[in-house]
């Protein structure tokens, strides 16, 4: 890969208890590029995606081996708030806050400590015109987010992340909850912020993948059920001449 | 998850396929027989027949496009449509060339040749074997022949340039003759040319296999 990488796992391997999610998962995410992770349902892809920014610290009995580098820090030894600063995370159903739409977005930036008004409102400009909003929700910022439609509410939870200056976007499904012309939207607002941030997409739907992201992980459970990493390519290559037979049955449609 | 719309589709695609190339390949042997024999009628009906292939393989264009649409197919698949289409197209020029040689046997008077026909049905039986065996290694995907194939081309262009020399000489002794000996000449050179159409199928098995695009001519 000759791009630089803003994010590395090395043998990574997530249990939750005794059960093996992830098993020695060795990538790289390259800088201002979009990757997606696709695999059949229960491959460990959002398991993977979330351990990102530590998503899954939350669950009881979790535990990892090996490591995961952001800017060559290790993860685990950073602290989290800090470590979600600069890894966001974007969800597969849109989660705006029972609050305005100014103050979901001002919502990261006031966290870590910014109080004044017409600088929360410059980054709300800044961040809701980033996430291809602003022209839909400019005479409202202060009506609530949840009177905006489903693919506006996804794009304000870009927003929201983008708030806070990120360098990585963790999506999760970000259009599987939405209809075609709001998941276009998603889409070629994704292209438009790679220019900027490096996204890391999980998705089940392959076109997707194959229509947004230029790097292609894909995952696969082994006997014991954990998620393997078969193959990581440039997405043309994968969904052109793929190396593994897995890969190809199950970009075929094959199995999964 | 088993695709079986998908897969019928795929499966009627190289049946399609196989019938187009069987098509073809009894062309270009009836051309031979229609200018040794000096067969103008049945010259006649293998024009009128080119239609026939110049419809199927607009029919597997057609499939290959509404694949396209309807199943998004993706790697192997993929290649093999795309395979299938520019495969197709060569084919139907092969049977051009069948056609030509048709109509070249039109315009030269009834009687026979200036020379015996020897080596153009050489030619022809060689193109023909040629053919046969790089449309096998298509449907079996079979790299290791599609990489030997071409070197077959070698001899069919060896038979050309002796067809041609021996033309020459003929006419050297029969000036009156040289518009029939030109027209044997194209006859020959329609054959050389399907030579070369059969080693851009072979490019096309190659890049089916692998995914690499290859120069074999």
């Amino acid at each position: 890969m000759t791009e630089q990488t803003v994010m590395k796992t090395r043998d990574f391997t997530l249990y939750y208890g005794a059960f093996k999610a992830l098993n020695s998962i060795t990538m790289d995410i390259p800088v201002n590029c979009i990757t997606a992770i696709i695999g059949p349902s229960g491959c460990g892809k959002s398991s993977l995606l979330r351990s990102f920014n530590r998503m899954n610290d939350l669950i009881v009995d979790m535990s990892v081996e090996g490591r995961i580098l952001v800017d060559d820090e290790e993860i685990y030894s950073q602290d989290v708030v800090e470590l979600r600063k600069k890894v966001g995370m974007v969800f597969q159903r849109p989660n705006p806050f029972p609050k305005s739409i100014f103050d979901n977005v001002a919502y990261g930036p006031r966290i870590h400590g910014t109080r004044d008004r017409s600088k929360l409102a410059a980054i709300v400009e800044s961040s809701i015109r980033d996430a291809a909003l602003w022209d839909e929700v400019k005479d409202d910022l202060d009506k609530s987010a949840l009177s905006l439609s489903g693919g506006q509410q996804q794009r304000l939870c870009i927003a929201r992340a983008l708030a806070v200056e990120p360098e990585v976007i963790l999506m999760d499904e970000p259009a599987s909850a939405l209809d075609p012309v709001a998941t276009l939207k998603i889409e070629e607002l994704m292209e438009k912020l790679k220019r900027k941030y490096t996204i890391v997409v999980v998705t089940h739907n392959m076109q997707q993948a194959a229509r947004v992201s230029d790097y292609t992980a894909f995952l696969l459970t082994d006997s014991e059920r954990a998620g393997n990493l078969i193959e990581f390519g440039g997405t043309s290559d994968i969904f052109t001449k793929p190396v593994d037979k897995r890969t190809e049955d199950y970009i075929s449609g094959r199995f999964g | 998850m088993a695709r079986e719309t998908y897969e019928a589709e795929m499966n009627a695609l190289r049946e399609e396929m196989l019938k187009l190339s069987n098509m073809t390949n009894r062309a270009l042997e009836r051309s031979i027989v229609i200018l040794r024999d000096r067969s103008f009628d049945e010259g006649e009906k293998l024009i009128e027949d080119d239609e026939e292939i110049n419809l199927a393989c607009h029919h597997i264009e057609e499939s290959c496009l509404n694949i396209i649409a309807t199943q998004q197919p993706v790697a192997g698949d993929l290649r093999f449509i795309f395979a299938t289409m520019q495969i197709a197209m060569e084919l139907e020029r092969i049977a051009d060339y069948a056609k030509g040689i048709a109509v070249i046997n039109r315009k030269i008077p009834p009687g026979s040749h200036i020379k015996p026909l020897i080596d153009i049905p050489r030619m022809q039986q060689k193109a023909r074997e040629m053919l046969e065996m790089s449309m096998d290694s298509f449907l079996k995907c079979d790299l290791d022949s599609a990489r030997r194939i071409p070197s077959m081309d070698v001899e069919i262009n060896l038979l050309y340039e002796q067809v041609y020399r021996e033309l020459v000489t003929r006419v050297m002794e029969s000036p009156e003759r040289i518009a029939d000996a030109m027209l044997l000449t194209f006859a020959a050179h329609n054959l050389e040319r399907v030579g070369d159409r059969v080693i851009n199928i072979c490019e096309r098995v190659v890049y089916l296999c692998t995914g690499d695009v290859v120069d074999m001519g």
